[in-house]
This record gives C-alpha cells, structure tokens and sequence, in this order.
C-alpha cells in the first residue's frame, strides 16, 4: 500500500489520476493545486510517492522537485507530461526525479513506472 | 736476468694445493723452504706409494700440482704418475731429477710431461717452470669455462630446435614438390605421420576449395627465388581442414645450390572461424533491411554499421560522422534532445535512469523524405545502438486505411440521404457555371456548400473549397475566375461514390417523392373532373401540385445534427445527441429551405463557439457533456425555430475587438452600442470569435449567411444572451397566407 501525493494544478487531471491510482489500491493521502503546496504537503504528510506535473503556476514542477529533494534526499517523484516536454523530463530526471508517465494517463502507464520505482514490491500486475 | 714479478706470481699460486713426493731428505727440506714461499697448502710423501696412497686418499682434482723427484724406494716417481694418470689424465706434474738422465727423458715424453727441472734445484729453474704450469693451468681453466658455456649454449638451442619442431609447421620439399622434412607440428595438423608423408607430392594436403590459380600465383613467385606468403586451406588425413598462413621460400644447401622449397606456417584457423563468423553477422545484418549502428559519448558513429544505414542516410559512408547532425538534421529540437540525453546518460551511474532518459529521445523522423523509426539501446562502456527502420510503407498504408474508412463514412452519408446529396448536387453544379457576380454573395454561398460536403464527409471537394475561401480571403482576386476548378475536385468525389454505388445513383433526376395516398386522392380528383366547374377544380388539383413542394421541416433540421456531431468530434468535445422537437409531420414550401440549411451554420457555431471544452466544463462545475437544442413550431402564420446551448455565451467584449479588428465598425461606433447591438455584430460579415480558422467553421461567413436568409423572408432573430450559461436564438418567420 503506497502513499500518494497528487499535484497537478489541473482539477480534471488531478481528479482523474486519484481515481485510477485508488482504483489501483493505492491510498492518495493529499492533492495539491502548485508547486508551493506540494512542497509544504510534502512535509505534512511524508509520501511514498509524489506524482508531479511540469507546468503549474506560482511554482512548476521542476523547482517544487528541487526544493523537495534537497531537504527530503530519498522522495520518490514522477513526472506527469504531454508530448514535446521532453526536455524538460530529462531536466527533472537529472535532478532526481524517477520516471515520467505520458498523458494521457492509463493503468498500464501508472503499473510500468510504480513498478520500476519500487522494485521492492515486486511485479504489480494492473487491474 | 729473470724478470718476475714476484707479487703478482705468489698472489695467483697462493690457493694452490701441491703434493710434493722426495725420498731424500736433505732434499725436500731445501725444495720445500723455497715452495713455502709460493703455496699455503704443501702434502709431503716419501716414496712413490706413500704419493699415490695421498692421492688417492682426497678427491679427484684435489691437487693443483704434484712435484716428484723420479728414483725412489717402492715405486718410482714415473709409475707414480702413470697410476696418478689413470685416476686424472690431466693432472698437472712437475718432474724433479737428479741428473741429466736420457732414459727416464723419453718416458717422460711419452707420458706428456713437458715440466721437468734439474738437481739441485735452482730458484731460477723453479719459478721458470712453475710459471708454465700457472699460465697452462689458468689458459685450461678458461677453456673449461667456455666449454661449459658453449655445452649451455648448444643445450638452448636444443630446446629450440624441440620447441621449433613442436610448435612450428615446417616442412621442406625437393624441386619436384615431394616433401623431404615435416616438423612434429606438421604430422599433429595434418594427421600424418612422417612416414606417410615423406616422399609424397605436397599436394597431399591439398585442400578441393583452394583454386588452382592460387597455387599457380605461389609457383611463379617460389620458383623466380621469391618469397611467398599466403592463407592456404588445407585438407587434414581426416578430411576436415584447416587454415594456415604459408611463407615458402627455396631452399638452398651448403654449397649455394637450389635443392627445395621450405616452408614455415602460422596455424589461423580459429582466426579464419571468426572472420567467417564476422561476416556472417555481417550479413545478417546487412540484409536485416534495418540500419544498425553504434556510437559514443561523444556521438560519433563507430566504424561497424549495416548497409541499411547509408541507404537510409543517403551517403557513401557515415564513419565519424555527428550522429545528431545526420539523424535530425532538419529538427533541431529533436537534434538538441538527442545531445542532451546522450550528456545526461553519461553523467550518471544508474542503468534506470539511463533507461529512462533513453525513452524520451524522439522515435521517428524524416529522412529524406522517408519515415524512418528509431530504436535507442544502451551498450557497456557508454556505447548506444540504433535500429533505423524505414516505415514509409507502413505509413501510407495507414493513411490509405483511414482514407478508405473515410471513404466509407462518405458513402454511408450520401446513401442513407440520397435526396438531399442530389439536390445539393445539382445546387452546386449550378452555382459553380453560374457564379454570383458579388463576392460577398459568393463567399457566403460556398461556405454554405463546404458546410453541406463536410456534413456528408466529403473527402475531396471539402478541403479545396477551404483552399480557396482561404486564398480569396486573402484578397487573391483572380481566385475568383477559378471557382469552376472546384468541378475538378467535386468530380473526384463524384467518380468514388458512382464507383460504389454504380453509376446511375448520381444520374437519377432532379425528383421529389410523392407518398402513395397523396397521388390516390389527386387520382380520384382527376375522375371527378367536372367540365362545368372546371376553373374551381382545376384550381384544386393544382393546390395539391403546390403541395408536392412541401418538405418536412423536420428532416431538414434533423440532417444538421450529423454536422454537429462531426465537428463535436473534431474538435474533441462531449455533445449530447441533438434532439429536434417539433411536429414531424410539418411541412414548409420548398421556398424556406435555403434558409433552414443555412442554420448548420448556426449548430456548428454551437459547438465551436458555444459549448467549452471537457476541462472548462469541468472547472466551472457544468455537465461536462453540452446540450444543444432545437425546436420549431408553427403560430398562426408564423414559424419559429429556437436553437439554444448551454456553452459559454457570447463574449461581447470579443466580438467587439473583432469587429474592430476587421474594419467592420470603428470604436467610437462600438462605445455607443448596447449590448443587444454589440451582440448582433456577429452577424457581421468576416467575423468570427475564433481566432483559429478551421476546416468546418469560423470563417465568420456563416452567421451573416443565416442572417441574409432571414431578410429574404421578412424574418427576425432574437439573441439571448447568458455570459456562462449558454445562448439561444429565436428565428421568427412569417409564412405567407394559406400555408
């Protein structure tokens, strides 16, 4: 049972992604609208994992990241992204995040990158 | 005058060890106080037995020296030294006698005694043969040494000539190529024995793949004095085989005279495996029908590709080449990802994460014009693999299947309304060889053509008129004298639909269906016909004629829906199904249908403009699936058609900006309008609150269109206007007397 933070400034997004994730059995413990509160629920609630989208307003994805990894050195964070972002997954990866999942967003998708995140959990099979 | 050097002669006779044999007493202790001064270690025996019992009692080459005196009791000094000799026949001895006595002389010579002094001894005479004896003594030591030397020497080359027949193929042939010597390593490779082999023709070996004309090439160069070097396969006694690279060069012996061949050779048949290995990898990969190849860090392409790549490229060779540079050369957004990510793998450790930068590199690009698909694979030390394939096939396929589905849909539209697609037909043909000569008029009506293709899916005639509205837009006037082209890009359609429904679906004429019971009663009428009212029945059946001109308003609405539902489609919104609600059994003379097809100006506006997108939608806590309606109705001598969404409303603010925009009203004008007026304006002509210009709609021709149909018949819109929430429009129209 992971715990999930979900932040995406997109409502329709972020609601879509908690429904698949807890139709998957994980738990979503928060939901955050930017980068700024994602880092400071971050702090309250000690995820397992966050899922992060890239473009947000008043902080995006990559800095939220930054700040996060700095003082919390082992989250777990994937990227959430649209084609032609590349380069900015790759900016994300390098600093720290652990993979990336493409829109639209599917069971497989989630399955593959959870799986390659927590190995330790062995191989979840998608509902 | 004896010139000695005393110092240096006592240092080198000092270590010797001397037996000294003197039966005279006086004698010996005169010899022995002068020898005292020479050696360290002196034995003394009395008499030749007491000697030879000395010498016998220590080791063989014990003494350096031994001095004996020749006559004494027991046995004498000369068969002393004969037994002496036959324990070492190199014993050094010096013969010490007491006259000048010639019988003993010859013996002495025949023993090989050549040191011999005279009684009484003079120190002169002593040192004079010592001397000899030393300088003798140290040349033999010498040439002992250098025979060690030389046996160690000769004991290396044995080796070497052990090791040479072991390990080295050899052999040598006479002048007629029969072999005369084989090495051990040439009877191991081959499987023969020596006995088997010599004195048979070299060819023995001979292995059927080799050609003759390799052997005639060795021939030429070995018999002109030359040295030959060759890969030769050879036949082993087994029949297998083996490879080997020859040198054979003539063999001459001693005296300078050609006698053979010799010939030395270097097992390569493991060499030859993995070259035989190599190219078949080679192969395989070469006729793959993919490009292979690899590169580094720095994105330089490595020496080993397949041949694909160079076909795929475009080039003779691709060696060192920037695989960035080649690969993306007309993208450089991809280029740069391509470079990034190869930095980023580099930088870190972690196979995952070099995986995942792996997956964000671009996975297809045009090459030269072909499709080509990239596969990205990580090889040790920082090396990277990529499988080009060229889907161009692939791809025209694809796009010849979405063709033909699109095919299909057309058809489908235009069976399932063959009428409608008719009269359409026959509308445009006919305004194409009639075009309106007021550009305005022209443009309006074929926007209203493209909307009527589009709703029955048209694959050609849509996309030119698009073409063209869009070059007249731009004020290319003499597109104008080209509307009848359109013909060309119609007929292409038309040649699709006549070659899938037969030709005589498009040659039907112009007709109108007439329900059984209409023409049973207009029958009945004509019996009737009463020659003495004639005027007042006549009048009567031709009311009924009148009639036949009447179409079911109902159907005519109800083929917008379609259209709606496509662009909802296109356009990635959620639309419920449209319902018309209304009489369906209303019917309106055929005078009012321009009008009501011009409304699907009207339902595409709803979905364009009208109806958000699911997101919106969903933030601004609406159904996310829009609702448009339609309703008509018939008062008194009036119909009124109401089509309402429940979208976004009309942005006033925008239309105003517009209009502004395109030189349709200046702002002063604006200022001093209400907003019932400002919201009129998107009846103006070229005026669209969309700023994208799409295929179906937002040329801002449509509302005006609906708007001059409406004028025609004397109509009225009405605009309700709920920013938000939606919009709904009322066409009031009034129906001329006795319909």
């Amino acid at each position: 049972m992971l715990n999930i933070l979900v932040v995406d400034d997109s409502l329709i997004i972020r609601k879509t992604l908690t429904t698949k994730l807890e139709e998957m059995g994980y738990k979503v413990v928060a939901q955050a609208k930017s980068g700024k509160e994602a880092v400071s629920l971050y702090k309250e609630f000690m995820p397992d994992l966050v899922t992060m989208d890239i473009t947000m307003p008043i902080m995006n994805g990559i800095e939220a990241l930054k700040t996060i990894k700095k003082k919390h050195s082992d989250a777990k964070i994937i990227m959430i992204t649209s084609h032609g972002e590349e380069n900015l997954v790759m900016e994300a990866i390098s600093n720290g995040a652990r993979g990336y999942i493409l829109k639209p967003i599917n069971h497989e998708k989630i399955t593959l990158v959870i799986n390659k995140v927590f190995p330790e959990l062995g191989h979840i099979k998608h509902l | 005058m004896l010139n000695i050097d005393f110092k240096n002669l006592i240092k080198r006779t000092k270590k010797l060890k001397i037996l000294y044999v003197e039966d005279d007493k006086e004698s010996r202790t005169q010899v022995v106080k002068t020898l005292d001064n020479f050696f360290e270690h002196i034995d003394i025996a009395t008499n030749g037995i007491d000697g030879l019992l000395q010498y016998k009692s220590k080791e063989n080459n014990f003494y350096d020296l031994v001095i004996s005196d020749i006559n004494m009791p027991r046995m004498n000094g000369i068969d002393m030294i004969k037994n002496i000799f036959k324990i070492n026949n190199t014993q050094n001895v010096l013969i010490v006698t007491a006259h000048n006595n010639s019988e003993y002389l010859e013996e002495l010579i025949n023993l090989g005694i050549k040191n011999y002094i005279h009684k009484p001894i003079s120190i002169k005479s002593l040192l004079t043969e010592l001397l000899k004896i030393i300088e003798g003594m140290e040349k033999k030591n010498k040439k002992d040494k250098d025979f060690t030397k030389i046996k160690k020497l000769n004991h290396e080359l044995d080796a070497l000539v052990g090791s040479f027949d072991t390990y080295v193929i050899a052999s040598r042939t006479d002048l007629k190529g029969k072999i005369t010597y084989v090495s051990k390593a040439y009877e191991i490779i081959s499987g023969y024995t020596e006995e088997e082999l010599l004195g048979k023709p070299h060819n023995i070996v001979r292995h059927p793949d080799m050609p003759a004309s390799a052997f005639k090439n060795m021939w030429d160069a070995i018999q002109a004095g030359k040295l030959w070097i060759g890969e030769v396969k050879n036949l082993k006694k087994d029949r297998s085989f083996y490879w080997v690279e020859a040198h054979i060069a003539p063999y001459y012996n001693g005296d300078g005279e050609h006698i053979g061949y010799s010939a030395i050779r270097l097992d390569i048949t493991s060499k030859k495996r993995a070259e035989k290995l190599n190219s078949e990898i080679a192969n395989l990969l070469n006729n793959a029908g993919q490009g292979f190849l690899s590169f580094g860090k720095d994105l330089k392409i490595d020496e080993s590709f397949s041949k694909e790549c160079l076909s795929i490229f475009n080039t003779l060779n691709i060696f060192e080449q920037n695989i960035a540079d080649i690969l993306f050369y007309n993208d450089f957004n991809k280029k740069n990802l391509l470079e990034d990510a190869i930095s980023r793998i580099v930088d870190t450790d972690e196979v995952m994460i070099k995986e995942v930068f792996l997956s964000l590199l671009p996975k297809e690009n045009k090459i030269n014009n072909k499709d080509i698909q990239i596969e990205y694979k990580l090889l040790p030390d920082d090396k990277f693999m990529l499988v080009l394939t060229d889907v161009t096939n692939t791809k025209k396929l694809e796009f010849k299947i979405k063709q033909q589905k699109q095919i299909q849909n057309m058809i489908v539209e235009i069976a399932s309304n063959k009428q409608d697609f008719l009269e359409i037909k026959h509308d445009f043909e006919n305004f194409i060889f009639n075009t309106p000569n007021d550009l305005r008029i022209l443009l309006r009506e074929l926007h209203t053509f493209k909307g009527l293709f589009a709703q029955k899916e048209m694959l050609n005639i849509v996309p030119a008129i698009h073409n063209m509205e869009t070059k007249i837009n731009k004020f290319e006037e003499e597109e104008y004298d080209k509307i009848h082209t359109l013909n060309d890009h119609f007929q292409l359609d038309l040649n699709i639909i006549s070659s899938i429904l037969g030709h005589d679906f498009l040659e039907t004429n112009h007709t109108i269906n007439i329900d059984k019971n209409s023409l049973n009663i207009l029958e009945l009428k004509l019996q009737k016909l009463n020659i003495g009212n004639i005027k007042e029945s006549l009048s009567d059946i031709l009311y009924d004629f009148e009639k036949f001109k009447y179409e079911s308003i109902y159907n005519m609405l109800n083929n917008h829906t379609s259209s709606a539902k496509i662009m909802a489609q296109k356009l990635k919104k959620e639309i419920y199904p449209i319902e018309i609600i209304g009489d369906k059994y209303l019917t309106i003379h055929t005078k009012y249908k321009p009008f009501v097809k011009s409304l699907i100006h009207l339902f595409n506006n709803c979905v364009e403009h009208g109806i958000e997108d699911i997101e919106t939608r969903f933030k601004n806590k609406k159904d996310e699936i829009g609702t448009i309606s339609c309703a008509y109705i018939q008062i008194n001598n009036k119909l009124q058609i109401i089509i309402s969404d429940d979208g976004a409303g009309i942005d006033i603010n925008k239309v105003s900006q517009n209009a502004i925009k395109n030189s349709i009203r200046v702002e002063q004008e604006i200022d001093n309008m209400n907003n019932e007026e400002k919201t009129n304006l998107i009846f103006a002509d070229k005026l669209t609150t969309n700023d994208k210009v799409s295929i179906s709609s937002g040329r801002g021709v449509g509302m005006s269109a609906i708007l001059d149909e409406v004028n025609k018949l004397y109509g009225k819109i009405k605009i309700e206007n709920n920013i938000g929430k939606g919009v709904k429009f009322t066409f009031t129209i009034p129906l001329e007397k006795g319909e």
